[in-house]
């Protein structure tokens, strides 16, 4: 968020932002009809037509505790869903990072792993269970098998191993995922409307995000990807109704590409700290003028 | 049949109990029972209920009542993990639930287990796109109390694409719930228009049947009987 704060004032742009943790300063009001929508939004008693605005950029937060309670929480509730009904009802020529349905699609990892197959990406082959049976089948049969979270809550993916044998028990309070292992190199590419920046990552570590806490090594350079790859990504960002996407790609060493997941709220500055790629640019640019024609691959 | 409901969803019961030998009941609770298993093919996907275990496939219909797993419901979890377990069990069933062959009232979106949960300037906002005449709908905060009293002339409801109205009903508001059913992926979805004339306007739409008023259920078990699922 920062990040393209700062960019979009280099570019001059008006923005008006909106703090979670400030929300009782936060008041509007929105009509939707047959012919459009029109309405107001006041922020610290400054008042602004939604019409005025070209662009709306999204990283909502759960609720600030502080806020989770009584009258307070009521309040800033209502105000989290007027925030997010502009959004997802701006017109089409507004330009929404993202809309907040389109950003729901990873709350469910496996439902969208069946999307990006439909949508021509080499997928692991995925099961989520809490059959203790059926996750030591499902192991035997590929050898090697990762686990992870199955909705949108982070967590650090492992490999399953022996030592893990006597915790299978402990399945059954909740179906978890496990994934056929994929070997290769991982690959972050990030789609900002028609541009894609793709970061090229080498770790020692089943989950690179966290090389340094697992011990292993980890480098990351800017690179270009193959033209049908970056169409896929592409397409698949289009598709999914996103303007902004984070995707996980592997290529392994048959030159196969997998794709694991597509972040419809990517964290990309740490990727452009280590890369030096212009990404909260390129967002910022789409903020305010909008998709371009064509493509351009960087 | 599968009816997937929290244990308190009384109306859900009463369905249950309509549908008799043919339904099976499960709910968050029923999600701890070793036996659930999401796979991309439909023929691997298996679920448990306290009847046993069931495969996908060989269900005829499925009524989501559940947005999603809550925590409230999983006393069974220690009480520092029912946050996450209660998203990983969102997850999965969205996953599951996804793609069935047999009719889903109503199938999950992206937001919601039971089918597309819009508010009503979202819902007034989708009638403008597709040119539906809808009454205003405004959100404000702080919120101010709508005094505008809601008529409710014409109600239609489209099950599996069929528009139906209980009393006179231009073809054009069957026509008009039949598109918004159509675009939002609803099995099940009801419209309200506040007059029976052609250019009466939509002033409310439901994706959740009342399980709770008879003719409702006895609608919704006659549908899915007429659909093959049978009672």
């Amino acid at each position: 968020m920062a990040s393209v704060l700062r960019a979009l004032t280099r570019r001059g742009a008006e923005v008006v932002m909106i703090d979670q943790r400030a929300y009782p300063t936060v008041t509007g009001s929105i009509t939707a009809c047959q012919d459009g929508a029109s309405g107001w939004i006041s922020v610290a008693g400054c008042r602004r037509p939604v019409a005025e605005f070209s662009g709306y950029f999204l990283r909502p937060y759960p609720i600030p505790p502080r806020y989770q309670h009584g009258l307070a929480f009521h309040q800033v509730a209502a105000i989290d869903q007027m925030m997010l009904s502009i959004a997802e009802t701006a017109p089409a020529h507004i330009t929404v990072v993202n809309r907040p349905s389109a950003m729901a699609s990873n709350d469910s990892k496996p439902a969208q792993l069946a999307q990006l197959e439909d949508l021509g990406f080499l997928v692991p082959d995925t099961i989520v269970t809490n059959d203790r049976e059926v996750a030591e089948e499902f192991w035997a049969r590929h050898g090697t098998v990762v686990y992870k979270s199955t909705s949108g809550i982070r967590s650090i993916a492992n490999t399953l191993t022996a030592a893990d044998l006597p915790r299978l028990d402990r399945l059954a309070t909740c179906p978890t995922q496990f994934q056929e292992f994929i070997p290769g190199i991982d690959y972050r590419v990030h789609v900002v409307g028609d541009e894609v920046f793709a970061t090229r990552i080498v770790s020692t570590a089943t989950d690179y995000r966290y090389a340094f806490t697992q011990a292993a090594e980890r480098t990351m350079a800017a690179t270009r990807l193959p033209g049908h790859v970056a169409d896929r990504c592409q397409h698949a960002t289009r598709e999914l109704g996103l303007l902004l996407a984070g995707i996980d790609l592997r290529r392994t060493p048959d030159g196969d590409w997998y794709c694991f997941e597509v972040n419809t709220a990517p964290a990309f500055s740490w990727f452009q700290d280590h890369t030096g790629q212009p990404i909260a640019d390129a967002v910022a640019a789409l903020l305010q003028h909008g998709a371009r024609t064509g493509s351009a691959v960087q | 049949m599968l009816v997937l409901a929290a244990r308190d969803d009384v109306p859900a019961r009463m369905l249950a109990d309509r549908l008799g030998e043919a339904a099976v009941a499960a709910g968050p609770q029923d999600l701890s029972r070793p036996g659930w298993t999401y796979a991309r093919s439909i023929g691997r996907r298996t679920g448990v209920s306290c009847r046993g275990q069931f495969r996908a496939d060989g269900l005829t219909a499925v009524i989501s009542r559940i947005s999603a797993v809550q925590p409230v419901h999983l006393t069974h979890v220690s009480r520092g993990d029912r946050d996450y377990v209660a998203a990983e069990m969102t997850a999965f069933l969205r996953a599951w639930l996804t793609g069935l062959s047999c009719p889903v009232v109503n199938p999950p979106t992206a937001t919601c287990l039971s089918g597309p949960a819009l508010t009503a300037h979202q819902w007034a906002a989708l009638c403008g796109r597709l040119s539906i005449p809808a009454r205003p709908a405004r959100l404000t905060v702080p919120a101010v109390p709508d005094d505008r009293p809601a008529p409710a002339a014409c109600r239609v409801t489209v099950f599996r694409g069929r528009p139906a109205a209980a009393g006179p009903c231009p073809a054009v508001l069957l026509e008009h719930g039949r598109r918004l059913a159509a675009h939002v992926g609803a099995e099940w979805l009801a419209v309200t228009f506040d007059g029976n004339h052609e250019q009466a306007a939509v002033c409310q739409v439901e994706t959740w049947p009342d399980l709770a008023d008879a003719s409702t259920r006895e609608g919704l078990v006659h549908a899915l009987i007429g659909s093959g699922a049978r009672s």
